[in-house]
């Protein structure tokens, strides 16, 4: 019975370092992918709740965070395969707090990205990977990533009108 | 992309969220308990030790067996030998009167059953075949020699007395090609190519048959002259090679019981007086070890390669030198550094890790050499241990 309830605290300990730690991460990374704050949230959950159920041994806590952005990738892949993502229309603000004209377009021109070009957008430039860690991250090579980058940030030149510095 | 990160700083996960997220996780775990978990971490070993143990009992109970069927073991053809004993006993018996044949006969009786009680202990032996057969080489002769003492030949009972012989040294008489080993006193190598064939469509068979192919060139099979006692007679001039390496009888495993004698191509050498008493060519070895380090071991394979282990008890140096060119280190790790460096005028191939040497490999007129550190060595330290090669003097 201790045990178990050791096993409890430790377990409640994780997810609580995990969400406190990493919440923010995987919310952004989700909703980059799915354009909804409550799916987002969703998929917060389940990355939580896999971490719980796998219990993997991490050696760092950039391995840690690699595990659960990778998980919540996936999760977010399934959820857009999924039909009733398919034929459901999705809200595609978060209306928590007021963007700027400027935000809103930058925003909204990176969503309309197609998704192999936004994970790589979001992870280079919001997360600050590196294309060898996002190759990595994404098991891609990293001259793909390379590509995909400099395609998104052509994309991304043309539907802002060059209203956009790529200072990175 | 300034505008892009501010954007997405302005979501966040609220206190709100994260209650509602703490809290269905916890009605989750409350609904999936530890049990599953526990479960789950167990499955895989639990389940890979069921295969493990499956896989086992397959290898013991059908693959085994079946290779035993299909294995020349020497119980069978020694029990037909038992049988054609008693064949034999039987026309000896018309020959040769009632009297002589009874004694003939309890000797046949005798030696099947010894034959099955000897086709036993071969059975224990299957694993370590060669020394068995050195055994059996030794016991050959022995056995031979007591059959003949035990009966002497008569002109009737010659034959059956000689595959009794045979019998007893758990040789096949087919070995010596039956009654043709009497006709003939020499078994000529044709004899000998011929079983041969019979025997390379079965797998140990072909395998020694390899190693004694060369052998078998120049030799013939024949009965001493007391036709007891069978040895292997050269036709030609024994080789340095050859003089220099054991022997040892070894079963062809053709089902036939043949023997033949094969020569261990490594010969250790207890000094390197003794390796240079060996050896026809110039040994070059190294002078100067790193501190601690003492030979363990010299052998000589097929006299033609040197292979010196050194060793100061924990880590290890292996050279090796050989006439002609290639690579005789017998390493084929992958290593991660890959140097060609100039000795003088040699090119050593050094391999290792970024910071340590593991192999040399190099030639030097016209004998290949290596070195493998199983600890790594600094190149310069390796430089100096190579530089310091010279002939071996004493």
């Amino acid at each position: 019975m201790r045990t178990v309830l050791d096993v409890s605290l430790r377990t409640d300990e994780t997810v609580v370092h995990a969400l406190e730690v990493y919440g923010n991460t995987i919310l952004r990374l989700s909703y980059s992918y799915l354009h909804n704050i409550s799916d987002a949230e969703d998929i917060l959950q389940e990355t939580l709740l896999k971490l719980i159920r796998n219990q993997p041994a991490f050696e760092s806590e950039e391995h840690q965070k690699a595990w659960l952005m990778r998980v919540a990738i996936n999760l977010c892949k399934n959820k857009l395969k999924s039909s009733w993502f398919k034929t459901v229309a999705i809200p595609e603000h978060y209306e928590a707090e007021a963007l700027s004209e400027e935000e809103s377009d930058v925003l909204t021109a990176v969503n309309e990205l197609p998704l192999k070009y936004r994970e790589v957008v979001h992870l280079f430039y919001y997360e600050g990977y590196s294309t060898i860690e996002i190759a990595s991250i994404l098991d891609k090579k990293e001259a793909t990533i390379r590509s995909l980058l400099h395609r998104a940030r052509k994309q991304l030149e043309k539907s802002l009108k060059g209203a956009c510095d790529f200072d990175e | 992309m300034s505008k892009y990160r501010s954007a997405m700083d302005k979501i966040r996960v609220t206190p709100e969220m994260e209650e509602r997220i703490l809290k269905n996780i916890a009605k989750e775990r409350s609904r999936e308990p530890i049990k599953k978990t526990a479960f789950r971490r167990w499955a895989r070993p639990v389940g890979g030790a069921m295969l493990g143990i499956c896989a086992a009992a397959v290898v013991l109970f059908v693959y085994l067996p079946s290779m035993k069927e299909g294995d020349p073991s020497p119980i069978n053809p020694k029990t037909s030998v038992a049988v054609n004993h008693s064949k034999k006993q039987a026309a000896a018996k018309e020959s040769a009167g009632e009297q002589v044949s009874s004694i003939v006969s309890v000797e046949a009786e005798s030696s099947s059953k010894k034959d099955v009680k000897q086709s036993k202990g071969i059975k224990a032996r299957v694993a370590s075949k060669e020394i068995a057969a050195k055994t059996k080489g030794i016991q050959m002769g022995a056995a031979i020699a007591m059959a003949k003492h035990i009966l002497p030949p008569t002109n009737s009972q010659k034959d059956g007395n000689q595959e009794e012989a045979f019998g007893k040294s758990k040789v096949n008489a087919k070995q010596f090609g039956s009654e043709s080993v009497h006709d003939q006193p020499l078994l000529a190598v044709n004899n000998i190519e011929a079983t041969k064939k019979d025997t390379i469509a079965q797998p140990y068979g072909k395998r020694m048959m390899e190693s004694s192919t060369e052998n078998n060139q120049n030799t013939k099979l024949m009965p001493s002259e007391d036709g007891a006692k069978m040895a292997k007679v050269r036709t030609g001039e024994p080789s340095e090679q050859e003089s220099s390496t054991p022997a040892s009888v070894t079963s062809l495993g053709d089902g036939s019981g043949m023997s033949v004698m094969t020569v261990n191509p490594i010969k250790e050498m207890k000094d390197l007086a003794e390796l240079k008493k060996e050896v026809d060519f110039k040994v070059m070895l190294p002078k100067q070890l790193p501190d601690g380090y003492a030979i363990r071991s010299i052998a000589l394979y097929s006299g033609k390669m040197v292979q010196i282990r050194y060793s100061d008890g924990t880590n290890e140096i292996l050279y090796r030198t050989e006439s002609g060119s290639g690579d005789i280190s017998g390493d084929y790790t992958e290593y991660e550094k890959t140097n060609l460096v100039k000795a003088g005028a040699d090119s050593i191939l050094m391999k290792g890790d970024q910071k340590l040497i593991k192999l040399a490999t190099w030639t030097h007129d016209g004998y290949s050499y290596s070195l493998s550190f199983s600890a790594g060595i600094e190149l310069e330290e390796a430089l100096s241990l190579i530089s310091s090669i010279t002939v071996l003097d004493n």
